[in-house]
């Protein structure tokens, strides 16, 4: 089994405050930081300061903010180069980040991946008077 | 009481992720919630109810009626994970004769009396003094947050508190 991170990556510092805040409730992980594209920041720049992290004997969970944004469409170049090393899921919202910090069991990050979309999804709901 | 798998304290009782993951890890498939105020709260109730994983039946109850829940032969081959929002409240159903082997504090909110031991845990005197007594009648007792975080035995909590 490889080594597993998850890297949050969005527009603005909102990752890191994310992380913070799942650090209330299930606390601090070191296998979850963020890179955060700061304004007027190039693209280029923001996809070298990642590449540049990348361990070769680490598989990287990308947790994007907007699918089509810039840090997504980053995480995915870097898909096209590294292939199966990494898996991208977008819409990223605390549920999401709650259970990747929570699955320490060994999975690969393909089953992963799947796994904190859907439960991203069911994270959105209408609260009704008789749930 | 074979069937209770799990004891935990926790103030936010049913939190989502959290209390899902312990669902997993003990393959719970019923969530007893010990709460008197909450059995007359159905609003609240409501509330706690939301926050509940898919696929396991959340059941309230006060203390008094916990046991014989837990005994109901329609329950014989289920897996329990038992809930309480305080000390207090996990006292009074165990001083009831409700079977407590272990229990693992969960959550606690902090306080201006309390102690804090790890992120989500603080504990005040008052408390300590309740689960020395729970833990002097046979049952053991640990801090634990989320599962991939060790588990502090009271004892070392307990110390960290009275010396304070």
């Amino acid at each position: 089994m490889e080594n597993r991170e998850i890297i949050v990556v969005t527009h603005g510092h909102w990752g890191e405050a994310l992380i913070e805040s799942s650090e209330m409730i299930v606390g601090h992980s070191n296998a979850i930081y963020s890179f955060p594209l700061k304004k007027g920041m190039p693209p280029e720049e923001y996809l070298t300061t990642i590449e540049n992290h990348l361990n070769p004997d680490t598989d990287y969970l990308f947790l994007a903010d907007l699918y089509g944004g810039t840090p997504a469409n980053i995480a995915f170049m870097l898909k096209n180069k590294y292939a199966d090393a990494i898996e991208i899921v977008t819409g990223v919202n605390l549920p999401i980040v709650l259970e990747a910090v929570l699955t320490v069991e060994p999975k690969t990050i393909q089953s992963l991946a799947k796994e904190l979309a859907d439960l991203g999804k069911e994270g959105i709901q209408v609260i009704e008077n008789n749930h | 009481m074979d069937t209770i798998k799990l004891v935990r304290i926790d103030f936010r009782l049913i939190h989502g992720q959290v209390i899902t993951n312990w669902v997993k890890q003990v393959s719970a498939d019923q969530i007893l919630v010990i709460d008197r105020e909450l059995t007359d709260d159905p609003f609240m109730a409501q509330v706690y109810l939301m926050a509940a994983p898919p696929n396991v039946k959340v059941h309230m109850v006060k203390p008094e009626d916990a046991l014989e829940k837990i005994k109901d032969k329609r329950f014989k081959s289920s897996r329990w994970l038992v809930l309480f929002k305080s000390v207090p409240k996990a006292k009074e159903a165990f001083d009831l004769g409700f079977p407590i082997k272990e229990l693992q504090i969960g959550g606690l909110g902090n306080g201006s009396d309390k102690v804090m031991i790890s992120n989500q845990l603080s504990l005040n005197e008052e408390e300590v003094h309740m689960l020395q007594e729970m833990e002097d009648k046979g049952t053991k007792i640990y801090l634990q947050s989320v599962s991939k975080e060790a588990a502090i035995p009271f004892k070392k909590a307990a110390q960290k508190v009275l010396k304070k």
